[in-house]
């Protein structure tokens, strides 16, 4: 059987009295592009750091491609590339410099790092500001800079953290397109998104979280039962009451 | 509206408190137990003076004059520890500017410094001038002092802090301070004992040119003098002129307050784009020959990132220049007293000791946010120490090798240059070893563009760079001797052998600081990441 891309098996995280994410088992087949999604404080953050080694776990383990991250992080590390929320990158290099740099430690060869670079700074669409420093790229630029990195490496798996978010239209649609070539070439793509309209067209599973615990996991047809995802997803984790009656004060200021 | 900012301030100390290690809480406790302890003994050692002289007023006026200039300069230098001091933080609120900064003022008095200086000023005072009909003019005077002390300080960080996040501003800055430093520590030497740089006439000299008499610290301190001698009138005039002082110093904050507050924030970014060429890699230039071993993998990453920091990094650049003006000082007092090449070991190791001792006890501090991005790649993070290792003792070697050098060339005396290197790669050897460790356990993240931001310079990075210099001192020791003992009694080519033990003994005790590193970085990656991934800067 094949291994799954991703598996969670107990996870669970707290951070004193609140728990970030609660005992999560769930395997994530190769070749889906899933979405994780849910109301802020889910624990979607939490869950996709732990994935990636950057969060340890009180509890269970996470598996990429049959390595375990906490186990063997170096084998599990080889196979996925991260793209975090809120890149910071080391930006007192250029763009192509952090490229290399990221391959080099992932001790790619040298002629391997220059070929695929540059087909990554092209695509996208910072062959002009391969040689400007990262600290001068604005939020898109850098977080282009940032899946070019997670890329370099021709990872198994791709975590990628609100990818679209601070992202031009045409780097988005550049960075859909590169995301289906990877899920086409074999890939598994996992990303967390509030936008429930990219959500729903891109993934073909999904995960829908609340308070650290799984509400429902699944195929996205299956989910959705051809409802809008944004309904189906309000409808789980729960609409708030409508309290802004309360509000009476709102637009009585004079000044 | 004052009360508000200084219930702020206690609950973010308190907060502070409650959310540190217990390395951090013993710091945090000890830094204020040392500021209660520095500002008894300056306010005992201020009235012990004033006895000893029989003429307190001179004593208590450089006393209080050096506090006034001590808050003008360290608070700026130290890019301002606190940021319920950056008036950015409340500018979305409607607070009016004279509420404001007399919040900020306040805010600013409650912490470690505060609490030193008023030690200081009120044992000093009381005990210079031990009178009871004193009491109101003391305590005018102190109160008026402090005053001037706050209000110096916040009217030169503001002034400073848009000037401070740009690159070249801090690099100035820390130039400027190094020289001062330098030139407070080797004042007494600089100056002929000839002209007899002597405490007490150094006092009557300042008091003589009357100078410091006529400032408003020395104003306050005359009032007393004046006042004991039985004229209060004139003593409460010259409250008086410093009660204005105060004022004009606060009226002029208030303006600072209010245009950086109608003004944008600079960054520290370097604004150059270059052309955009479709061009080869750039990290490991292609014209590196290619027997050298770090031409490719991590090793070679970690050695091309760290070189270009030190020439991009302002924060590295700051560091490694402040180091630079330390060295050029020692270079000045030796050359003054005609240095013979004997010494040349002491001053490659001293210079190895100043370009290395400054960044590598913080190393992942310097890449605060991005520190991640090793923790994603497969490589253990041993490897990014070693690394940065190779960068940085490759430029304290290539300093040590070109002092000795020039001191040899000059003298036409080689015969100590080999100790002198060795010794030197040794020193680099062994404070590395320790800095390591240090990086590990006491790592802080070092704002890059406001300067305001600096929460990471904690008690615990206090407690764990004091340990680290201990333990530092306590290894260099065997290597001074195998080096000294054999200079002194037997000659250069001994101590060269001795240098060369000293080598080895220097690697031994990086091989085990490496490995003691390594297990750390296992056990602590969660924390480290935690601390310094709070960079928002």
């Amino acid at each position: 059987m094949e291994r799954p891309a991703v598996a969670f098996k107990g996870l669970s995280k707290r951070f004193g009295a609140k728990t970030a994410v609660d005992h999560i088992d769930l395997e994530i087949p190769r070749g889906s592009f899933f979405g994780i999604c849910g109301p802020n404080g889910a624990g979607k953050t939490t869950l996709l750091r732990m994935a990636t080694g950057l969060l340890r776990p009180d509890e269970g383990t996470v598996e990429v491609v049959g390595a375990n991250v906490w186990v063997d992080p170096a084998a599990a590390k080889r196979r996925f590339g991260v793209v975090p929320d809120e890149p910071r990158m080391f930006d007192r290099l250029t763009g192509r410099e952090l490229i290399e740099f990221n391959g080099l430690l992932r001790d790619l060869e040298p002629e391997v790092i220059s070929e695929r670079a540059q087909v990554l700074l092209r695509l996208l669409d910072l062959v002009d500001d391969a040689d400007t420093l990262v600290a001068d790229y604005s939020l898109g630029m850098t977080k282009k800079a940032a899946i070019a990195c997670a890329l370099l490496h021709d990872p198994q798996v791709l975590f990628l953290d609100e990818p679209f978010a601070g992202i031009d239209p045409v780097a988005r649609q550049v960075l859909e397109r590169i995301l289906r070539r990877h899920i086409d070439a074999g890939g598994t793509v996992v990303f967390s998104d509030h936008a429930m309209d990219v959500v729903e067209r891109l993934c073909d599973r999904i995960l829908v979280m609340a308070d650290g615990a799984v509400l429902v996991s699944g195929e996205t047809a299956g989910i959705t039962g051809g409802r809008r995802l944004q309904d189906v997803f309000v409808e789980l984790v729960g609409a708030p009451i409508d309290e802004t009656g309360d509000l009476t004060w709102l637009g009585t200021s004079s000044d | 509206m004052v009360g508000h900012f200084v219930r702020l301030k206690t609950r973010l100390l308190a907060n502070r408190l409650r959310t540190q290690t217990l390395l951090g809480t013993v710091g945090f406790i000890l830094i204020w137990v040392a500021a209660a302890g520095a500002g008894v003994l300056a306010g005992l050692g201020i009235a012990a003076l004033s006895r000893l002289t029989d003429e307190p007023e001179p004593v208590l006026m450089v006393a209080y004059t050096l506090l006034f200039f001590g808050w003008m300069v360290i608070p700026a230098m130290a890019s301002a520890l606190d940021e319920t001091l950056d008036p950015r933080r409340f500018e979305l609120l409607p607070i009016r500017p004279r509420n404001l900064v007399a919040g900020l003022l306040v805010a600013g008095a409650v912490g470690p410094g505060g609490l030193a200086t008023f030690l200081a000023l009120t044992l000093g005072t009381v005990g210079s001038y031990p009178d009871w009909r004193l009491g109101p003019m003391i305590l005018g005077a102190v109160a008026v002092q402090l005053a001037l002390c706050l209000l110096i300080a916040r009217l030169v960080t503001t002034l400073l802090a848009n000037l401070l996040a740009s690159r070249r501003a801090r690099e100035v800055m820390t130039l400027v301070f190094g020289l001062f430093i330098g030139v407070v520590v080797f004042l007494p030497t600089l100056l002929d004992e000839e002209n007899g740089f002597r405490f007490e006439i150094t006092i009557t000299a300042l008091d003589d040119l009357g100078v410091l008499a006529w400032l408003p610290s020395g104003a306050l301190v005359r009032s007393l003098d004046v006042a004991a001698d039985g004229d209060f009138l004139t003593g409460f005039g010259l409250v008086s002129y410093g009660i204005a002082a105060a004022g004009f110093i606060g009226w002029a904050w208030a303006r600072s307050v209010r245009k950086m507050l109608e003004t944008p924030p600079t960054f520290g970014r370097s604004g150059r784009r270059r052309t955009g060429v479709d061009r080869e890699l750039a990290l490991v230039p292609a014209w590196a020959p290619a027997w050298l071993p770090a031409r490719k993998g991590p090793a070679a990453g970690m050695l091309g990132k760290e070189l270009r920091y030190l020439v991009r990094d302002n924060r590295v650049r700051a560091q490694l220049m402040g180091s630079l003006t330390a060295l050029v000082v020692i270079v000045f007092v030796a050359q003054r007293d005609q240095l013979s090449t004997q010494y040349a070991p002491f001053l490659a190791a001293a210079i190895a000791f100043f370009v290395v001792v400054g960044t590598l006890t913080n190393q992942f501090g310097y890449d605060g946010g991005s520190f991640w991005g090793y923790v994603v790649s497969p490589v253990h993070l041993v490897e990014v120490v070693k690394g940065k290792n190779l960068s940085w003792g490759l430029l304290a070697g290539l300093a040590s090798l070109l002092v000795s050098t020039v001191l040899a060339t000059v003298n036409q005396d080689f015969t100590h240059w080999a100790s002198a290197s060795l010794g030197a790669l040794a020193v680099v050897l062994i404070v590395t070893s320790t800095g390591n460790i240090t990086s590990v356990y006491g790592a802080y993240v070092i704002p890059e563009s406001n300067p305001f931001t600096n929460r990471g310079a904690s008690g615990a990075v206090l407690v764990a760079v004091v340990l680290s210099m201990a333990v530092s001192g306590l290894l260099l020791a065997p290597l001074a001797l195998v080096v000294i003992l054999p200079l002194v009694f037997f000659g250069p080519v001994a101590a060269t052998v001795g240098a060369m033990v000293g080598v080895g003994y220097g690697y031994l005790i990086y091989r085990a600081g490496l490995q003691l590193t390594s297990r750390l970085l296992v056990e602590r990656q969660q924390t480290l990441l935690e601390t310094i991934d709070s960079d928002r800067g």
